[in-house]
């Protein structure tokens, strides 16, 4: 090379902030020139091999890469370039990017390797600007993913029912859950139907695949049951018109569906399953059965037949539980592990409401944590059987208050678990016993009094409360007993007292809890 | 005979009195059960009253509770009644507008 060309070169190696180097691969000694060894950390002096390179300059992680891109340059049979970039670490511990571009030059037949001549150059502030830009890509992507998957869950949502049937006597609570963000949505349904006899009808189902195709199918086959059901002979006749309805419609190739009809005046549930897993019942006593019998092949538009069904008479005071496989089935794990989990988890919520029963089963089996797939669980209450009625007869003494209040809430517990409404039960009974003990014998000798409360069909508690003796008019504390009459009244629907020569009654009804006042 | 109980203690918290009362309190103990508080507390500064573990409370309770918070008053003190609105204190203050009457709070005030 000429002097000037050479003085050209160095000019724009300057420029380009560049350091050259010329690596003897036998010796593996690296003659460089000063910007070399100072991206290397390097002294003007110093001295710069490979092995001390990929021994301690080398960022650990990038290390194997670079060796490995060194000795693809050193084969005759490659491209005889190295082309890296490289984390080298600087005196103060800090990393900087530098790309090495480098070619092989070689000697003798067979070639052997002998050189590797090359530059070098700083490329932080190239490297980190790239990545923010892959960061940003990155992020507009997810951002945009989880957009579409937002607009499918809410149109997912969409689909299903606005709410389950409400009655008095029977209740009922639903859930569904979709996959997690990064998974899609799916075709699982439920519904509640009141049907014209009095009984409910009630689904759950699967259309078998994810995305909007799944979900619109789902959509489909469950304004169809319910346009079907009041028409449809049984459950296994319901499923039967579903496999009709499945071959003259898209996008249904595959589901699973259970339907049941319910009772509530007799505790009869009619069933029927088309390769759907089984419905579950929970007894008040902690037993539980998996319903196993009217089951059928699954939906897949073609004819099936008439499809079985099967009859049922849930216990008063039980639980009945339709599902989605994703509340069962885990990876890696065989479906009878999850059936066993589901009915472990149910017994012990057994006494629960609905709703909070729904969101414990979720809770227990870990949906939130293991969900593949998405999640619907669909849960009923078999009304208590009519409780024989709370009769007890005290004597008219403050003392005995706390005994009624004891009696009266093992009494309730034998109905529905202890919650709000049982406070309310005792508060009330206790204000109008208290008056009674404070106001009705005040002119003679202690008599008693009366309590009786029955549990209503409408699951209200109905109340009476009698004293046999005569009221003293009130005096200047009685403002607090007002108050005692005014919490019955705040609490209950139709006070009403009466006081003849015999003594007083007080009658009133709390209502169900859940009912509005 | 009687098998009503309720148990009063007496913590502190921020440095006022935190006084605790759990069990039942009906027409048989109101009276009682509002003497200890008063025994366990202090009527001439802050005090405060937690009912969240009572498991019974009715009108006569209502009535303590009401004579306290004005002899507090009387005394320049004031009654703070921690209580949560599913209790059955909560419930009560809640039906009877005692709750505007009293200050009644979720939580030991800071």
């Amino acid at each position: 090379m000429e002097r000037s060309e050479k003085e050209r070169l160095q000019v724009a190696l300057d420029a380009a902030g560049m350091g050259t180097f010329v690596w003897y691969v036998r010796q593996d000694y690296a003659a460089s020139d000063a910007r070399m060894l100072e991206l290397f950390g390097l002294p003007p002096d110093g001295v710069l091999s490979l092995a001390a390179a990929l021994s301690s300059m080398i960022h650990p992680e990038d290390r194997q890469r670079y060796e490995q891109a060194v000795l693809a340059a050193l084969d005759p049979a490659g491209k005889r370039e190295l082309r890296q970039e490289i984390r080298v670490a600087r005196d103060d511990g800090s990393y900087r990017w530098v790309a090495v571009t480098a070619r092989a030059s070689f000697a003798g037949d067979p070639p052997v390797a002998e050189r590797l001549i090359g530059v070098a150059a700083d490329v932080t502030e190239r490297v980190d600007e790239r990545r923010r830009a892959d960061e940003l890509v990155r992020a507009e992507q997810t951002r945009a993913r989880d957009e579409e998957h937002h607009i499918a869950v809410e149109l997912q949502r969409a689909l299903l029912p606005r709410s389950t049937v409400t009655r008095p006597d029977v209740a009922i609570a639903a859930r569904y859950e979709a996959g997690s963000a990064t998974l899609e949505v799916g075709g699982d349904w439920y519904d509640t139907f009141e049907l014209p006899d009095g009984r409910i009808g009630l689904t759950v189902g699967d259309v078998v695949g994810h995305g909007l195709t799944a979900a619109t199918a789902m959509g489909k086959l469950r304004v169809a049951m319910g346009a079907l059901a009041p028409h449809a002979d049984g459950p296994g006749r319901l499923l039967s018109y579903l496999d009709g309805f499945a071959a003259g419609s898209d996008g249904v190739d595959f589901a699973t569906a259970c339907y049941g009809i319910f009772d509530p005046r007799t505790g009869e549930l009619r069933h029927a399953s088309a390769g759907h897993p089984p419905m579950l019942v929970v007894t008040a006593d902690g037993q539980s059965r998996l319903l196993m019998a009217g089951r059928s092949a699954p939906i897949t538009g073609k004819p099936a037949g008439v499809r079985p069904d099967a009859t049922e008479i849930l216990e008063p005071g039980s639980v009945l539980l339709l599902y989605s496989d994703g509340l069962i089935e885990r990876r890696r794990e065989v479906i009878t592990a999850g059936l066993e989990r589901l009915e472990h988890a149910a017994v012990e919520l057994r006494d629960a409401t609905v709703k909070e029963l729904c969101d414990g089963l979720l809770t227990a089996l870990g949906v939130a944590e293991h969900r593949d797939d998405d999640v619907v669980v669909l849960c009923l209450r078999v009304p208590a059987r009519p409780a024989v009625a709370f009769q007890q007869t005290i004597s008219a003494e403050p003392t005995e208050l706390s005994r009624l209040r004891r009696l009266l809430s093992a009494w309730r517990r034998t109905i529905q678990p202890a919650d709000r409404g049982e406070s309310d039960l005792l508060l009330a009974i206790n204000e109008a016993c208290a008056n009674a003990v404070e106001h009705a014998y005040a002119d003679g000798p202690r008599g008693t009094i009366e309590v009786t409360v029955g549990h209503e069909p409408d699951g209200s508690y109905l109340a009476t409360v009698r004293d046999f003796g005569r009221w003293r008019p009130p005096a200047g504390a009685s403002s607090v007993r007002g108050r005692g009459l005014a919490i019955i009244r705040d609490l209950t629907h139709g006070f009403e007292r009466h006081s003849t020569g015999e003594g007083t009654v007080i009658t009133f009804r709390l209502p169900a809890m859940g009912a509005t006042r | 005979m009687t098998d009503i109980q309720a148990y009063v203690d007496r913590t502190e918290h921020q440095g006022h009195p935190l006084v605790r009362v759990r069990g039942e309190v009906d027409m048989v103990n109101a009276d009682l059960v509002g003497d200890q508080i008063r025994a366990a507390g202090r009527l001439d500064g802050p005090l405060v009253l937690d009912l969240s573990q009572v498991q019974f409370f009715d009108s006569s309770g209502l009535r303590m509770l009401q004579q306290l918070s004005d002899e507090l008053d009387g005394e320049g003190g004031r009654l703070t009644v921690v209580t949560t609105p599913e209790s059955i204190v909560g419930r009560l203050l809640t039906l009877t507008n005692l709750d505007t009457y009293l200050h009644v709070t979720s939580a030991p005030p800071d």
